[in-house]
């Protein structure tokens, strides 16, 4: 019946279907926003000409080699910590925590040791080995 | 088969349909109130194919579901458009023709 007494109407279903989607796309469209895409140099330019806050992103944070965590301040480079590095939403870790950090930066912090991953056993009787191995070969 | 339990059913779709769209204020309410009485229609045109015994009224029924899935889909795309621009989907807020 839909494919002999009801043809014509049937086809002009087909057609308001078409219809109905095409007119939903047209009104849901947004388009891509306002402008075209900005280049890298156009950024660039900006942020120098000061449209930006400052020409740099923001400094992470978790710089230091002990902790590469997000609590973990930027170092500025006299040692102050980068405020802007600071998370908000997260507690920073205590300044005293990373006081050896601080100092190391400030080159204050005694220098470590550089026969440290012998240990002291161990290097004393490595060097002692092969001091008795040149001997014997001598 | 008696037709009164459906009719009295479609009925009271309908009156909640209607009720609905005079009463309520959001937009998308509004619509499923509008596809309530369009079903309790179909749910009337189904009965009475089935007591006359003739397919015409399912048919009639198809293509109000075909319609009614049309409108809904321009509707809800109308309404879309016109929550972005006002910020807001009552039917009271948008007395404006344009934006």
């Amino acid at each position: 019946m839909l494919f002999t007494d009801y043809l014509f109407p049937f086809e002009l279903t087909s057609a308001l279907l078409i219809t109905a989607a095409v007119g939903a796309m047209v009104l849901a469209y947004t388009g891509r926003g306002k402008g075209a895409k900005r280049t890298q140099r156009e950024m660039m330019v900006a942020r120098f000409r000061g449209e930006h806050d400052r020409p740099s992103p923001l400094p992470g944070p978790g710089v230091f080699a002990t902790g590469d965590s997000v609590a973990t301040p930027a170092l500025l480079p006299d040692g102050s910590i980068a405020p802007e590095s600071l998370s908000e939403i997260i507690e920073s870790t205590p300044v005293a925590e990373f006081e050896r950090d601080l100092n190391e930066v400030a080159d204050t912090e005694a220098a470590p040791d550089a026969h440290a991953h012998f240990g002291r056993d161990g290097g004393a009787k490595t060097l002692t080995g092969s001091d008795e191995h040149e001997e014997v070969r001598g | 088969m008696s037709p009164t339990y459906y009719l009295l059913l479609s009925a009271l779709l309908f009156a909640i349909g209607t009720v609905g769209v005079l009463v309520r204020r959001n937009a998308i309410v509004v619509f499923m109130c509008i596809e309530l009485m369009l079903n309790s229609v179909n749910l009337t045109l189904v009965t009475f194919a089935r007591i006359n015994g003739s397919l015409g009224g399912q048919v009639m029924a198809f293509f109000v579901m075909v319609v009614a899935a049309a409108e809904v889909v321009v509707g809800l795309a109308i309404i879309m458009s016109i929550f972005r621009t006002r910020r807001s989907a009552s039917v009271d807020d948008s007395n404006l023709l344009k934006y």
